[in-house]
């Protein structure tokens, strides 16, 4: 029988004990719809605010991250929790999806700042007091702390690419822009964005694989698409 | 498309940078060819981080009225898709045969006459006959009686023989007894030494569940504290969060990647005071923690923190009273 209390707990008092993401992902795969909803909780915020940076509507973007929870419902076997953090697992389909939709919709962007970012928080890098977003809806310090890190590291290593090599990992994965509108938009031709976005992703790679962010980089399975 | 059409074009899709048809396109090949998905499974954990990063300004984000209760509908409309379960096979059981036992066959004894009659002879010779008839009579009757005693004593050493060889199995009955108890006592003493080993394992574990308590119930403590905060600095190899919190003396400190201490070695944290002066903050304990490469420690100060500008880790041996190993990362604290 096993006795032991798995390291980690995290405690917002005494008597409470904060679930992690995976320890929830893993109730989700036992058809606990609790669970679900509190996943969707602490993270349809910013899913959402992800889908809407590249999908310009917000009715898109819910709808975006909602069918994205409601597919880890129907399919829970999509996240594989030895194959890292379910946190970067969701963000990463709802980006997928998000660019899939964008796409589709062929529409342009339209976002007001001001109409849906609240303006108590300021920007990502004011929020480094973790404290500030701990909340009974968020994940426990522990996750925040992770994900903070992780955040970080990604910083310093978009830091590390050229210049030209970060502004088209920019426009095309944080703005969604495709890599004729990024040829567009900086004037290059096609051919130098794509040896460019290549390279560019090469080296994030490595650098991140470096600080042992990309510990599961060359796992190969029978993926699935999401 | 084919691999050598979509290998050139998965850091592109993988950004997100294709056009609509073109990502079609790539989606199609990468659900029959797992080559090319392993190329771009090279990349899930890089695009794991940037979307993380992507969502960083996501938690300012104000979602729209509603939002939670049109998913909660949404859910109750779903089922989840659960693949059948299978039921455990039963296995069969083994049938046992047994010989059937072998029929005793009785044994048979044979017996015969060995003795004729007497001719009658001439008078003359009959009394040389009777005589020489009586003599070997007589020596017949001695060769038997010999022959009786030889068969008695054969019977007798037959008998002695019989009675060694239930001794000589009564010895080996004794030797496989003796065998069978040895075996038995040799696989208790291995069961008891692994009983041991798993006892020992147990209080280990029992002591980090304890450690772990301990830390947790001051980051719990720590978080209560008025002007609790963390700071999170990173270089190219190491990570750290600092969890504190301005009048206290003790702080949390979550680690990221740190490389692993050789035997006799620790991790050691050091502080500037607001005067210049350098501090030692001590030995640093690390507890692992479920998330990938990040472990957490506690630590208490000589003072409130806010008498500290400077925070950073060495890797030491026991007892140096100043930093001479190598610095693993540092943090303004201001």
């Amino acid at each position: 029988m096993e006795v032991r209390r798995r390291p980690g707990i995290e405690w917002r008092n005494e008597d409470t004990r904060v679930q992690s993401d995976e320890e929830l992902a893993q109730l989700v795969g036992n058809g606990d719809e609790k669970a679900l909803e509190m996943l969707y909780d602490r993270y349809s915020r910013q899913a959402i605010g992800l889908a809407y940076r590249l999908v310009g509507q917000v009715e898109l973007a819910e709808e975006v991250v909602q069918e994205t929870f409601l597919r880890f419902w129907e399919r829970p076997d999509l996240y594989q929790a030895g194959r890292g953090r379910f946190v970067g697992w969701l963000l990463s389909v709802v980006h997928h999806r998000a660019i899939n939709e964008r796409r589709r919709s062929s529409f342009r962007l339209n976002i007001s700042a001001d109409r849906v970012f609240s303006s108590d928080g300021g920007n990502a890098d004011e929020g480094v007091n973790l404290l500030n977003r701990l909340s009974d809806e968020t994940p426990g310090l522990h996750d925040l702390v992770w994900i903070e890190l992780q955040r970080d590291a990604v910083r310093q290593a978009l830091d590390q690419l050229s210049h030209p090599q970060r502004r088209v990992i920019e426009l095309a994965y944080f703005k969604g822009l495709n890599q004729r509108e990024i040829a567009q938009e900086l004037g290059e031709p096609l051919g130098t964005i794509k040896s460019r976005a290549r390279m560019a992703m090469q080296k994030l790679r490595a650098i991140l694989t470096a600080q042992g962010l990309s510990v599961n980089a060359e796992f190969v399975s029978e993926g699935e698409i999401v | 498309m084919k691999c050598q059409e979509v290998a050139p074009e998965i850091e592109i899709y993988a950004i997100g940078a294709l056009a609509e048809e073109e990502m079609s396109a790539v989606e199609n090949h990468l659900k029959t060819c797992s080559g090319c998905r392993a190329l771009l499974e090279r990349y899930e954990a890089t695009l794991e981080s940037l979307a993380l990063e992507a969502s960083a300004t996501g938690s300012l984000f104000e979602p729209p009225p509603g939002h939670k209760e049109r998913f909660l509908n949404k859910l109750s409309q779903r089922p989840q898709l659960r693949p059948g379960s299978k039921s455990a096979e039963e296995l069969a059981e083994e049938a046992r045969t047994r010989p059937a036992p072998a029929p005793v066959r009785p044994t048979k004894s044979r017996r015969g006459n060995r003795w004729g009659g007497l001719g009658r002879l001439a008078p003359a010779a009959f009394g040389v006959v009777v005589a020489l008839v009586l003599a070997l009579g007589l020596w017949t009757l001695n060769l038997q009686m010999q022959l009786d005693q030889q068969q008695v004593q054969n019977r007798t050493l037959v008998a002695q023989l019989d009675q060694q060889r239930l001794d000589v199995n009564g010895l080996k009955q004794l030797n496989e007894q003796l065998s069978t108890q040895k075996n038995e006592l040799v696989t208790q003493v291995s069961a008891i030494s692994g009983e041991r080993e798993t006892l020992k394992q147990q209080v280990s574990q029992l002591n980090d569940v304890s450690e772990q308590a301990r830390v947790s119930q001051n980051v719990s403590l720590l978080l209560t504290k008025p002007g609790a905060t963390t700071r999170t600095a990173t270089t190219s190899t190491a990570g750290v969060t600092v969890l504190m919190a301005p009048d206290e003396k003790n702080v949390a400190l979550f680690a990221h990647s740190w490389p692993s201490l050789k035997e006799g070695q620790e991790y050691h944290v050091w502080l500037y005071h607001t005067t210049g002066t350098l501090v030692s903050g001590g030995t640093l304990k690390l507890l692992p923690l479920p998330s990938p490469n990040i472990s957490e420690g506690f630590i208490s100060v000589p003072e409130p923190m806010t008498n500290y500008t400077t925070l950073f880790i060495t890797i030491e041996r026991p007892g140096v009273q100043t930093p001479s190993g190598p610095e693993l990362i540092r943090d303004a604290l201001a």
